[in-house]
């Protein structure tokens, strides 16, 4: 009855395939960030190299090393980073232990909801708070009070950097809570355990290689993050090293060798970082037993319930509505100086931006556009690095992801330049430079450690039986990808999809050194419009991005409802 | 999806013009409209395509440094005289002498390059905050000023540098002075210009030491509360040098555009944002060559101990 | 002729060996259980035989096909092989349904796609699971998914069927119930298999020929009652748990040349009045139908089989069938 129809074809592809894919995710990834990385080094190495010349090798390492403000200026990183993503964990777990008992109606409005963070610039979000609680801020001609003292102070720049950065974590950790489901804390439970002791003493360690993972991505962008040192620390004289990165491209005299070897330090601190994150991942890797059990849906009591939804309503009210508040109020002002007065607020900004030359529009179907394009291809090449770094487990694939990590590493300015010592060079038959392919390539380069980590997360937690049962049904390794880990990764992909459309719709620093002549996106057309000092367009711009890009996400979460299994 | 997918990479590969033959590559620091209007009136006269990058003068600088391999540009408008001193002296400009050059002040161009423009550095104040209205640089030192005063950071912001330049230029002990008052006054030195002006409309400060005089102007003509103030101990100029990279394929075309920018027409653009016009001779929308006193100074020999400079600096304002 | 045959075969991770020359022979339509502790190697080899991991030396041959062979440089990837394989987490695909599940091996095979409804449906009634072809895999019991585990294996009729520890996720009652059906089932369609487990009750249940692996090496291989009744060591007839491992003096009196020990099959004691053998009962449970007494005898813990209900502290007498016990040197 059967005819098992295996051509020789066959026998040899399942040879080859493996070696293949992960081949292929190496190029993809030594194309996409290693060469760019690559010529970062070279850069900081052969001061010259932009010229293709090896000429006075190393000289741009002492004098930019020497410089007595480094070491300040490092150990400032270190501490902003180490606080930020400690803030943002004591902010995230807490909500994400919440979000897994509370009913997943209500669960994916907040979650739409936390999204929101990952659409507001950090820059624009730190002109919002500066706004909203400075000297004669709207805070102050509001209800009387400024906390300008705490926003221009190492903790106000380091609230305002984990408010932005928390949902990394907490999606990460509700995510993997709900993998771990409820039974070990159950079994706690009927131990005499205490809430906190359940938290702390089961579900913590449980949840600690993908927090420690999603740690280490905010670490990561805390030491790369431009925007908030540079509107909130320059204030009090708080250095970092990306400010003194930034300050070598910002005026004459620009030294780019110099920012590619401050770039080297901020390459080594987060190898460091990345290496500590291997270390506590594998020490607390637990195999979960894959005992699927539905838990009945919890029975809380009234003020449980209407505390936890407090808890939300309180973070929301602080890392969404607040700056989205006064991002609103700043773009409705017709004038900085005006102040909050009727007279002075008005639609016009907003309206301004639809008609005439439709410049606004163009920015931002470029932006979307190139956003959605940016998704779709960091959620491939993550799901194909995923499988060759958790399930093809070849020598090289430490390597494949720590180069996925680099990329968040590097200040999106350096990237920027290694892109263009990378493509445009003579010797490509075809290149993406000064094409809008080069603003793809730059957000794939800089967002797919997102997707990467989350995919390859979420990966390590699905049982290796699942494949293993479809290769000896004659699956061969792309078809596992395709019809076995593909939907199972589904919700995830999507998730990771979403926060790289947020993030590429608003990227700035990458856009504005290299857009082609002529291409617009959301990011330079509000750096324009501020470098002209017209606030009111910018913030009307942001606006009007955040709630298109959030209403595409909003819709998207939709569809992910409807795909989960 | 997919298709959708393949459709939209196609289809931004051809939208999106590759740099073609004939087509003049500009790069230009801001304002916008400047840049882009002077750009679309010269493809109007000329029928030459301008390929436009807009940046910052920072950014400009380094994507031509970063492009050196293979470069793109023909013509650089930047915001910093120093970048044409520094490109000068690399020997990477193409000599031109434009007819329109003519009243065009002799500080204001060099065999290899030529100012399109000048903004003056001055004094910035919001009359809302009730402050008195100071009338030369060192007023700011004065207690009344005490916490109401911001300076963009001559690390971040090439006029500020300049102004730093030409103060110390003029009298060493007397520059180095007013800034140790300024420090003591609790001044803001928060970073590129904007952050320092956008305080002051907020009325979280009241006054920018070292504003750029056409944002000011700009700001004002926008309905804002602010006044600009030339000192009357001097200010100084920040020209917009033009130049073309000696690696351009487009030479005629480029020297048709400083021709251009350099004419009339070109000029009034650069009026009608309140910016200088190099020509002495077009009228500008705003205090011209005869209402200023300007403090000249020898920039390329401050050029030459920038790094110095801006140090000292900020040694002063760190304390 | 042997269906499966395998020779030599060895592996290491690292510098540990995990097999060291294992040499095999599975007839057709029999059931070979690797049974071992763990850290024996059992489940490597299984995996090795599946093709989920390779060896460093040695050959498998399965029929007319070479699945490897490490001198010839030949490896059949895991695809050829046309296996099926039961895993103990089931390794169901949760979005998949059932029928999903058991139609995929087919699918993978290029069977056109009535037949697939046809097997599909065939082998969902084999494991009587018909009614529940839609259903996706988390609505079911876990006796229930690992039925759908051995329906996917049996789907596209593999030459060999591979089992992983198929019942140890499975209370007591399921696991003797699944157990008695995998059994009935291999036997009705002359299924040649191979089952890994550490359970000697699973082992008994299902197999056919026990192979008792330790340290990477086929320690004793033979039909069930052949391993329990006369395990190889001391080692061995402590694992399987074959009896009572008592001195040989206390049980014969004096030694009995150069053995020490002696194995006492629980049945082979009997409670008699005027036996030699003096113990007190320390607990006696009801199992099944006759009660399972623990004695203390000489200081040594002996379980006995009586069908008399004893008092705890209660003394009592044993006799012992000389027939039945096993002598063995110390080990």
């Amino acid at each position: 009855m059967f005819q098992l129809v295996l051509s020789q074809w066959q026998t040899q592809r399942s040879r080859w395939l493996a070696p293949a894919l992960l081949w292929l995710a190496i190029v993809l990834l030594v194309v996409i960030v290693g060469l760019p990385v690559l010529a970062i080094l070279l850069y900081a190495l052969f001061p010259h190299i932009n010229e293709w010349s090896l000429a006075e090798p190393f000289s741009a390492l002492l004098p930019t090393l020497a410089d007595g403000q480094l070491l300040s200026a490092t150990v400032n990183s270190l501490r902003l980073s180490a606080a930020v993503t400690l803030l943002s964990c004591l902010l995230a777990l807490p909500l994400a232990y919440q979000r897994n008992r509370m009913s997943d109606r209500s669960g994916r409005w907040w979650d739409a909801l936390l999204m929101v963070p990952f659409l507001i610039p950090p820059y624009i979000g730190s002109m919002a708070w500066m706004q909203l609680l400075q000297v004669k801020g709207f805070s102050e001609q509001l209800l009387g009070f400024n906390l300008a003292p705490y926003l221009y102070s190492f903790p106000g720049i380091v609230s305002v950097m984990a408010l932005h950065l928390f949902p990394m974590i907490y999606f990460a950790a509700s995510n993997a809570l709900r993998v771990v489901g409820h039974r070990y804390g159950d079994v706690a439970r009927v131990f005499g355990a205490q809430p906190w002791q359940i938290f702390s003493c089961i579900y913590l360690p449980l949840v600690l290689p993908s927090l420690v993972s999603s740690c280490l991505i905010v670490f990561i962008l805390s030491i790369e993050e431009f925007g908030t040192p540079e509107i909130l620390g320059n204030r009090f004289g708080f250095h970092v090293i990306v400010t003194a990165i930034h300050d070598k491209f910002s005026d004459w005299p620009i030294d780019l060798p110099g920012a590619s070897v401050l770039s080297l330090i901020l390459i080594i601190i987060a190898l460091a970082a990345y290496l500590l994150q291997r270390h506590i991942s594998e020490r607390f890797s637990a195999n979960l037993d894959q005992q699927v059990v539905n838990p009945p849906p919890l029975r809380r009591s009234l003020l449980a319930r209407t505390l936890t939804q407090l808890l939300f309503a309180m973070v929301a009210m602080l890392a969404v509505v607040l700056p989205l508040l006064s991002i609103c109020l700043s773009a409705l002002m017709n004038t900085l100086s005006g102040g909050l007065h009727w007279r002075n607020l008005s639609l016009q900004p907003l309206l301004r931006l639809f008609d005439g030359d439709g410049d606004a529009w163009a920015a931002m179907s470029t932006s979307l556009s190139l956003a959605l394009m940016a998704a779709c291809c960091t959620v491939l090449i993550a799901l194909l690095v995923a499988f060759a770094v958790v399930r093809l487990r070849a020598r090289a694939t430490v390597l494949l992801d720590f180069l996925s990590i680099l990329p968040n590493a590097i200040p999106g300015m350096a990237i920027a330049v290694g892109l263009i010592l990378t493509w445009n060079q003579r010797f490509w038959p075809l290149t993406p430079y000064n094409t809008s392919l080069i603003l793809l390539l730059a957000y794939v380069c800089l967002m797919l450690p997102y997707p990467i980590r989350m995919l390859s997360a979420a990966l390590c937690q699905l049982p290796r039986s699942l494949d293993d049962a479809a290769y000896i049904s004659g699956a061969s390794e792309l078809t596992v990808i395709c019809r076995i880990l593909a939907p199972l990764l589904a919700p995830v992909a999507l998730a990771a999809g979403f926060i790289v459309f947020a993030i590429s719709t608003r990227e700035l620093v990458s856009s504005i050194m290299l857009a082609p002549p002529g291409v617009e996106t959301v990011a330079t057309y509000v750096f324009h419009q501020f470098d002209q000092g017209s606030i009111n367009a910018g913030m009307a711009m942001s606006l009007v991005t955040i709630l298109v890009s959030g209403s595409i996400i909003v819709c998207g979460q939709r569809l992910q409802g409807r795909v989960r299994p | 999806m997919k298709k959708l997918f393949a459709a939209l990479t196609v289809g931004m590969v051809l939208a999106t013009p590759a740099f073609a033959t004939d087509h003049l590559v500009v790069y230009s620091a801001g304002p916008k409209p400047l840049s882009s209007g002077l750009a679309k009136a010269f493809e109007a006269k000329t029928g030459i395509k301008v390929d436009l990058f807009e940046a910052t003068a920072g950014k400009i600088m380094a994507r031509y440094e970063a492009e050196k391999a293979n470069p793109q540009v023909d013509v650089i408008i930047s915001a910093a005289w120093a970048d044409a001193i520094s490109l000068d002296q690399a020997g990477e400009l193409l000599p031109y002498h434009s007819a329109n050059a003519a009243n065009v002040p002799a500080a204001l161009q060099t065999p290899n390059y030529v100012a399109q423009g000048a903004a003056a550095l001055a004094i910035a104040y919001n009359p809302k905050s009730g402050l008195p209205a100071p009338t030369r640089w060192s007023d700011l030192t004065q207690p009344t000023y005490k916490d109401q005063v911001t300076m963009p950071d001559p690390a971040k912001s090439g006029s500020s540098l300049t102004l730093v330049q030409g103060l110390v230029a003029k009298d060493e002990t007397a520059a180095w002075k007013l800034f140790e008052g300024l420090a003591a006054n609790q001044t803001l030195v928060p970073g590129p210009n904007n952050a320092a002006m956008n305080p002051v409309l907020q009325g979280a400060k009241g006054v920018v030491f070292g504003a750029v005089d056409y944002l000011v102007i700009g700001a004002k003509a926008k309905g804002e509360s602010i006044e600009v103030v030339y000192p009357k101990d001097g200010t100084v100029l920040a020209p917009r040098p033009m130049m073309i990279i000696k690696t351009s394929q487009h030479q005629e075309a480029a020297k048709q555009f400083i021709d251009f920018a350099l004419s009339e027409e070109g000029q009034k653009r650069v009026a009608d944002e309140f910016i200088l016009p190099a020509r002495t001779d077009i009228q500008a929308k705003r205090p011209g060559w005869n209402d200023l006193s300007i403090i000249d100074f020898n920039e390329a020999a401050a050029a030459a101990s920038a790094a110095a400079t801006k140090a000292k600096f900020a040694a002063i304002m760190m304390k | 002729m042997s269906q499966l045959s395998i020779q030599h075969l060895s592996k290491a991770f690292g510098h540990t060996a995990i097999l060291r020359d294992i040499n095999l022979e599975v007839e057709q339509g029999s059931f070979l259980t690797l049974l071992g502790p763990s850290g024996c190697g059992k489940t490597t080899l299984l995996r090795i035989i599946a093709g989920l991991e390779q060896a460093d030396q040695g050959r498998i041959q399965a029929g007319e096909r070479a699945f490897v062979d490490c001198a010839a440089g030949v490896e059949l990837p895991v695809q050829q092989r046309r296996l099926g394989f039961v895993f103990q987490d089931y390794g169901l695909w949760p979005h998949m349904s059932v029928a999903d599940n058991v139609a995929f091996p087919l699918q993978m095979a290029r069977v056109r796609r009535h037949d697939i409804a046809v097997r599909v449906r065939e082998v969902l009634t084999a494991v009587r699971l018909q009614q529940h072809a839609d259903k996706l895999p988390e609505k079911l019991s876990g006796g229930q998914k690992q039925r759908v585990s051995i329906a996917r294996a049996l789907a596209a009729k593999p030459g060999l069927i591979l089992f992983d520890e198929p019942l140890s996720n499975l209370d007591a009652n399921l696991r003797e119930e699944l157990g008695q059906e995998i059994r009935l089932l291999s036997k009705q369609l002359g299924l040649t298999c191979i089952n890994v487990t550490h359970d000697r009750r699973e082992a008994q249940i299902l197999s056919d020929q026990i192979a008792l692996m330790k340290d990477g090496l086929c320690h004793q291989l033979g039909a069930p009652e052949q391993l329990f009744r006369a395990p190889v060591d001391l080692w061995a007839a402590r694992f399987l748990d074959a009896g009572n491992i008592l001195p040989a003096a206390t049980v014969m009196g004096e030694p009995q040349g150069t053995a020490q020990q002696v194995l006492v099959p629980r049945g082979a004691f009997r409670l008699a009045e005027d036996a030699p053998l003096q113990a007190a009962v320390i607990s006696s449970l009801y199992i099944e139908d006759r009660y399972e007494v623990t004695a203390s005898l000489d200081g040594h813990l002996v379980k006995v089989f009586t069908h008399q209900l004893l008092q705890q502290g209660q003394p009592i007498r044993l006799a012992v069938d000389h027939q039945q016990v096993l002598s063995y040197t110390a080990d």
